[in-house]
């Protein structure tokens, strides 16, 4: 229920400060879309005003043009990813990653849950002592073992990568699991269910909704990096690494403030879909994340 | 009964646990555990270009790093710019954090949209966010101030003065969303009886804040510190994604810097150096974090 609070300085003062905040935010984003809708030329002169006319040219410019070019370590040639090539990968990458990233630290937090012993101990206890132990400049030996493993530039080496069960999802799935009453369990037990019927019948469709929301979140953290694919995976140009790369580079016909707000308004647009859509489940998880003592 | 009859026994029993775990451990054994003590083995070696192969290198890799940090500028302003950006987020992004986070906790109108609006940065990629903002302090920042104030001006970024402020800003701006959303989560999960209990005694904002909100959300708080001190050498400040790999080298961080260089390895000579300041930066971060943690959980507030 939304509530009327009493004028107090307090109020008065986060009120401002969150009202201007919002406004940033949305005023940046709307120049943006503005910038995109404006010829090059226009822009010149009109960088703060409204488009006039409305073009979707650089929209067009961005489909036709947007292309990466990358030197192929194989044979020593100079090739150029196109939009398409790149929304392939991205989707196949983002989407297979996600899901990797998702289902390992649910199985790994199920069945350490559910079969408690020495090493599940072990196990929960260092993904907790991994989550508060910083280290630093590993990428160097990754790119070595990578290399060393021939998993480098590969699809595969990213997915194998992705498909931890470190980190925060591992303790939410384990708090899930803890709560399902073994009852559940015991009931499909003496109905003869075996160890792979209880996982797949019982626990994991009741760690559904949680195992969607990660598998989201992930695929809208994924699809933003560019770094880790630009890093390990340089010659599968995904899209997030084209947007960067218009940005940085000089590309004739693409270096222009309104075709790059073009590309990255079409970047950002799945995504926010994704996020409109989906966005009272996101926020409820990100709000019971909050760690209580 | 026999050692081995226990122990047929007992895999028997958990012979689905071993078999579904084995994989995910091993991809921990590889890619958690056995690269970072390949870190450390890489520190203490040298690669031969010519050979294409490594050999021992004893301290010299360290030593290099000792001598660069007594003689390189870079990695002395590459560290405090790290430690300019913590103790931004610590001590002008959290405290705001916490009253923005205590006020959206009373669910006042427009909450929601707050919320959606806290959340964007994080949704929408940094690259895509810093094309923008980009964009908008080289080019609208000028047009505004001609056009509204009749001053000409030169881009925030270009602006050799207002560089580095105006990075810093970035990161606190699109960084402070998911701090209040936690936070407001954490408050919402006081005992409201305690919240009643204060309206009794006739309590005032800051009494409520600093005497239920602050020792309600201290965990969350601690993680916070702690998880931001955890990655203050690994923090590029998104220096990558405005700079690519020509950051002037008064902005540079440790984060930074790291990626940077492995990104533009083209053989593994560089690994062995790159490998030793990192073993260094852990050495010295470990540490820190632990000591950081057991005095914020020795000093916190307690719940009156």
């Amino acid at each position: 229920m939304k509530k009327k609070l009493q004028i107090n300085a307090f109020n008065i003062f986060v009120t401002v400060f969150i009202v201007l905040y919002s406004l940033s935010i949305l005023l940046l984003m709307f120049w943006a879309l503005l910038t995109s809708l404006k010829s090059v030329d226009e822009f010149r002169l009109n960088v703060l005003g409204l488009p006039h006319p409305f073009t979707f040219e650089n929209y067009d410019i961005v489909f036709r043009n947007f292309r990466v070019p990358i030197n192929n370590p194989a044979d020593g040639l100079m090739y150029e990813i196109p939009f398409e090539q790149q929304l392939f990968n991205s989707v196949y990458y983002v989407s297979v990653s996600s899901l990797l990233a998702a289902i390992t630290p649910m199985l790994v937090a199920y069945l350490t849950c559910r079969f408690p012993g020495k090493l599940s101990t072990v196990i929960y206890n260092f993904v907790v002592v991994t989550m508060a132990l910083p280290i630093v400049g590993a990428q160097s030996s990754e790119m070595q073992i990578l290399r060393g493993l021939h998993l480098y530039d590969k699809f595969i080496g990213l997915f194998i990568m992705k498909a931890s069960f470190l980190g925060m999802w591992y303790l939410v799935y384990y708090a899930v699991f803890k709560g399902i009453p073994k009852d559940y369990y015991e009931a499909a037990e003496i109905d003869g269910a075996s160890h792979f019927t209880l996982m797949t019948r019982i626990a994991f469709p009741l760690a559904s909704a949680t195992f969607f929301l990660v598998a989201l979140l992930n695929f809208i953290s994924i699809w933003n990096d560019y770094q880790v694919p630009y890093l390990y995976m340089p010659t599968k140009v995904t899209l997030s690494y084209g947007i960067y790369y218009m940005s940085i580079s000089g590309t004739e016909g693409l270096a222009y403030p309104p075709i790059h707000m073009a590309g990255t308004t079409l970047v950002v647009a799945p995504i926010l879909a994704l996020f409109v859509i989906f966005r009272k489940k996101i926020l409820f998880t990100v709000n019971i994340g909050g760690v209580k003592g | 009964m026999k050692l081995t009859d226990k122990f047929v026994k007992h895999l028997k029993k958990r012979w689905f646990y071993y078999l579904m775990l084995f994989i995910p451990l091993m991809q921990v054994a590889v890619f958690y555990v056995y690269v970072n003590i390949n870190s450390v083995i890489l520190s203490v070696r040298k690669y031969d270009i010519f050979t294409n192969s490594f050999s021992f290198a004893g301290f010299s890799n360290f030593e290099k790093v000792f001598e660069d940090i007594k003689t390189q500028p870079i990695v002395y302003t590459a560290v405090k710019n790290a430690l300019l950006l913590f103790a931004l987020l610590w001590l002008l992004g959290f405290p705001i954090a916490v009253m923005v986070a205590y006020f959206l906790s009373k669910g006042p109108r427009g909450s929601n949209f707050y919320q959606v609006m806290l959340y964007l940065p994080s949704i929408v990629s940094t690259v895509t966010f810093v094309i923008m903002y980009k964009y908008f302090c080289e080019r609208a920042y000028p047009a505004i101030m001609e056009t509204f104030f009749h001053k000409e001006v030169e881009g925030l970024l270009s602006n050799y003065d207002t560089t580095l402020g105006t990075i810093l800003f970035f990161n606190v701006w699109t960084g402070f969303g998911p701090q209040v959303i936690m936070f407001t989560g954490a408050i919402k999960s006081i005992d409201p009886a305690l919240f009643d209990a204060g309206k009794i005694d006739g309590v005032n904002w800051r009494s409520e804040l600093w005497h239920i909100v602050l020792p309600g959300i201290y965990s969350t708080l601690v993680v916070f510190i702690i998880s931001g001190l955890a990655i203050i050498f690994t923090n590029q400040m998104n220096l990558f994604s405005f700079y690519s790999r020509s950051a002037p080298p008064r902005l540079w961080t440790m984060g930074y810097y790291f990626y940077a260089e492995v990104s533009k390895a083209e053989t593994m000579a560089d690994f062995p150096y790159l490998s030793a300041l990192g073993v260094l930066m852990t050495i010295v971060i470990v540490p820190l974090t632990i000591g950081l943690k057991k005095l914020l959980e020795k000093v916190g507030p307690k719940e009156t």
